[in-house]
């Protein structure tokens, strides 16, 4: 068993789950995620000698993969339907599907850059210039993307602070 | 509930890390990698194969300027591609696929340049499914350049996420091309691919080829296609 193997066998014991936990967030796909990790983790693996930061590389792969998948799972939903991809139905605003289903499906509605920036700021907690590293855009462009996506995806989900303290109220 | 923790409560639902995945990834690279050393060694004996017949070809022709054709010509409309010797068989029909396609997206464009990613996927056409992505040999990603160069510059990139500008638009009045894995069949061939010039611009068909006088044509289309 060579070294490198052994260093990239410990890497993915101990940030496997993180990735996925990433890598479901930026794609919303159960199996989508799986994919991905693995194909970051082949790429990673090939450049392994030449990697300073393996976590940081793989972080790049996953968004850099994830929004070209993004991207194009993005154009089959504007082939199929004749509403804008991003609209969420008005008739049945998740009345029957339980919080976590509205969530998923208002991140997924997110363009891919929109919830690449959103996952990037709020749950890696990255600053607008580390996120920026990632994205390869300029700070200004996460700010931005950020913005727009919490927005999008508040609207979406309903939290603003009154609904919120409703739903409190209701638990 | 703040952003974190409405993504903390998405983030239960994600995959869990099963054991076995390094591994996995290992053996896949290993495979990748003789994969990749096998059909490079047999892209350089169809090279070597195909160059020696067409070389007699050309010493036999009784048109002279066929011979000092520099890099070919190209009947965009027809999708043919007529080379000197040089390039596989292979990238020959992967050739003739493209500029069909591409000369089939937007009538009559000229493209400055082609992205053509480095990867073949199976998702190309049929984007239900994962892209499942193999590398492409480095020797076919020459011998594609070269029978694309009467056509266009080729660069080959990882992904298209650099090549798009804010709008989508790939950059540098380029198309980015996705190649599928072809099948080769003697002298047939069936080809998925997919163009793209734009967040609202490409089409995705499978296409299949036939060689005819040493020349791969495109003489129709199977399955499903997109457009956007």
């Amino acid at each position: 068993m060579s070294e490198r193997d052994e260093q990239f066998r410990q890497f993915v014991a101990e940030r496997s789950a993180d990735l996925l936990r990433l890598a479901y967030l930026l794609c919303g796909d159960y199996a989508g995620a799986q994919d991905l990790v693995q194909n970051a983790l082949l790429r990673t693996y090939s450049r392994w000698a030449r990697i300073s930061s393996p976590e940081q590389y793989v972080r790049r792969v996953l968004v850099t993969v994830a929004a070209d998948e993004g991207r194009r799972a993005f154009r089959r939903r504007e082939q199929a339907s004749a509403e804008p991809p991003e609209q969420l139905d008005a008739r049945d605003p998740f009345t029957q599907a339980d919080d976590r289903d509205r969530l998923r499906i208002a991140l997924r509605s997110l363009p891919p850059g929109q919830r690449a920036a959103v996952v990037m700021r709020h749950w890696l907690d990255l600053d607008p210039t580390a996120a920026a590293a990632l994205l390869n855009c300029s700070p200004e462009t996460v700010r931005s993307q950020t913005a727009r996506g919490l927005d999008k995806l508040r609207a979406a989900y309903d939290v603003s602070p009154s609904s919120a303290a409703a739903r409190r109220h209701d638990e | 509930m703040s952003e974190r923790e409405l993504l903390d409560l998405l983030a239960q639902d994600a995959p869990v890390a099963r054991p076995g995945l390094a591994d996995d990834v290992i053996n896949r690279a290993r495979h990748t990698r003789l994969r990749r050393g096998a059909v490079s060694a047999a892209c350089a004996a169809v090279a070597l194969i195909a160059a020696v017949p067409l070389a007699l070809a050309v010493d036999r022709s009784p048109h002279p300027a066929h011979r000092t054709t520099p890099a070919g010509t190209t009947n965009s409309s027809a999708g043919t591609t007529t080379l000197a010797p040089g390039p596989s068989d292979t990238a020959l029909a992967y050739a003739a696929g493209v500029q069909y396609l591409a000369g089939q997206l937007v009538s009559g464009k000229h493209w400055r340049v082609l992205y053509v990613i480095d990867h073949t996927c199976a998702n190309t056409v049929d984007q239900t499914e994962a892209c499942r992505p193999q590398p492409i040999p480095i020797e076919l990603q020459r011998d594609l350049a070269t029978a694309l160069r009467p056509y266009a510059p080729v660069h080959f990139v990882s992904g298209d996420a650099r090549i798009r500008d804010k709008n989508l638009q790939v950059i540098n009045g380029g198309a980015a091309v996705t190649l599928g894995r072809i099948t080769l069949d003697g002298d047939t061939a069936r080809l998925p691919l997919a163009v793209q010039c734009g967040g609202l611009c490409g089409m995705g068909q499978t296409l299949l080829l036939a060689k005819q006088g040493g020349v791969w044509t495109v003489t129709g289309s199977t399955g499903p296609a997109w457009i956007s």
